[in-house]
């Protein structure tokens, strides 16, 4: 194999790695409970039926086997904190360690939902400062910060853009997205109850102004659009686009995956988009690990 | 709707990334992104097709054209990227471009970083002209190699039956 002395990253992964099950041995323990210093009692009248008279076939192993068998496994992932993760549309950018400082200390990291909010002041500030800084970047007017994925934030988006339409008098029919767009748009324009219709690109991956006009008319609820596009283009004609949508009383919601390529230099709420989500674990360098929790906060214009 | 405010956690972590880097730094961290894609980009146009000229911001995206000639497809080259240590690029994303290579290296990554990512895509097309059956069948670094990726998503074994 001709590797050229190119390559940096090399996992542990020659190891094999039988399953926990594999390892177990009857009678091995990890761990030893503590002499029994409270009045014992009859776990079967406690329990009831719930109570079970043998063993949950888990496998039995030292606490050094344990270890070493997840050490092992967790060697053979590959993460940002080993090498370049050039996962286009991801945006797998480095979660810098103060992040995780500030997260831990002690008056942040014991916030609990339940606690009053006369004892909850600092973590809402921080919740507070982060929504003006968040609405100070897209340039919108307001935004809520509950929706934990960028998908889950695209459907609270056309939900919002759904009751706008209704409290106009008509939820309309249907959503345009480009061919260009991540499958989770016409899914979210799908589960809130409209039609999709598809928007061809034009030879330069973005939208063909002249197919737009012909497309929307007084069905349309909105556009889902991603911008800069899935090919990395910026949409050079974005206050056109809005001007076409909004002459037919259209929306338009851009799908912020790609929000590393406009922090500090251009705002959708400037170029004309009216609801947008952000992906916090994208631009904002929160953890995609490990399934998440992601948070994909909606901001939107003051009418809505 | 996500219960209470959402995951709080991450708020605090994004509010850090907000406040440590300021303004400026984020503006900087925008024009290192859209710099450090451009950079891919140049590097690797003269050895991959470039289905879309417009200018790239933070990710470029080439297609497998040549590469395909030769038997090899987004997905070979993705896999052989494993053997030289790097994660692979977004692979067949967007639609519109026939075997794509979707590539975001974000501002994270040094000179050298990406420069050693160049280098390994530049001999993997290397290798797809000399010897196209290695790239074919990569990754050769790995515990496995080729997984069947539509019956682990599909039929996925999740219970152990000693």
């Amino acid at each position: 194999m001709a590797m050229q002395g190119i390559g940096k990253v090399r996992a542990h992964q020659t190891q094999n790695e039988g399953l926990v099950f594999e390892k177990s041995s009857p009678g091995k323990k990890a761990y030893k409970l503590p002499p029994l210093d409270v009045p014992a009692v009859d776990a079967s009248s406690l329990l009831g039926e719930a109570h079970r008279e043998t063993l949950a076939a888990l496998p039995e192993l030292s606490e050094i086997e344990i270890i070493r068998h997840f050490t092992r496994l967790s060697t053979w992932n590959y993460a940002i904190d080993l090498g370049m993760y050039p996962l286009g549309s991801c945006t797998m950018k480095y979660n810098p360690r103060v992040n995780e400082f500030v997260a831990r200390i002690d008056g942040l990291a014991d916030a609990h939902p339940y606690r009053p909010e006369s004892l909850a002041q600092g973590i809402l500030e921080v919740i507070d400062l982060l929504q003006r800084c968040l609405m100070e970047i897209t340039g919108m007017d307001a935004i809520t910060l509950q929706p934990a994925a960028g998908a889950h934030g695209e459907f609270t988006g056309i939900l919002l853009v759904r009751a706008w339409h209704e409290s106009q008098g008509n939820a309309r029919k249907k959503v345009l997205i480009p061919d260009s767009a991540h499958g989770t748009n016409p899914a979210t324009a799908a589960i809130c109850g409209y039609a999709v219709e598809n928007l061809k690109s034009n030879a330069d991956g973005g939208i063909d102004l002249e197919a737009l006009e012909r497309q929307v008319d007084e069905e349309t609820a909105a556009l889902m659009l991603t911008n800069p596009s899935t090919i990395g283009v910026f949409e050079s004609q974005i206050h056109r686009i809005a001007d076409i949508l909004h002459a037919k009383g259209a929306l338009l919601y851009m799908d912020g995956a790609n929000m590393n390529a406009l922090v500090g230099k251009a705002r959708p709420g400037d170029f004309g988009v009216d609801v947008m989500h952000l992906n916090l674990h994208k631009t904002f360098s929160t953890p995609h690990g490990g399934g998440g929790p992601g948070s994909g906060p909606v901001a939107c214009k003051a009418f809505l | 709707m996500r219960g209470f405010y959402g995951n709080v956690g991450m708020f605090i972590r994004a509010l850090a990334y907000i406040l440590a880097n300021g303004p400026d730094g984020l503006r900087q961290t925008t024009e290192d992104a859209v710099l450090n894609a451009n950079y891919i980009r140049r590097k690797l146009e003269d050895l991959y097709e470039l289905p879309y000229k417009t200018a790239s911001m933070h990710e470029v995206v080439f297609s497998d054209k040549r590469q395909a000639a030769r038997g090899v497809k987004t997905g070979d080259i993705a896999k052989r990227l494993i053997d030289y240590g790097f994660h692979p690029y977004t692979v067949s994303f967007p639609l519109i471009v026939h075997g794509a290579m979707m590539i975001e290296p974000t501002e994270s990554e040094s000179l050298e970083e990406l420069d050693l990512f160049i280098d390994a895509m530049r001999a993997i097309a290397r290798e797809v002209e000399e010897s196209p059956e290695l790239v074919k069948s990569a990754p050769h670094s790995t515990r496995v190699s080729r997984l069947d990726e539509v019956a682990a998503a599909r039929k996925p074994v999740l219970r152990w039956r000693g």
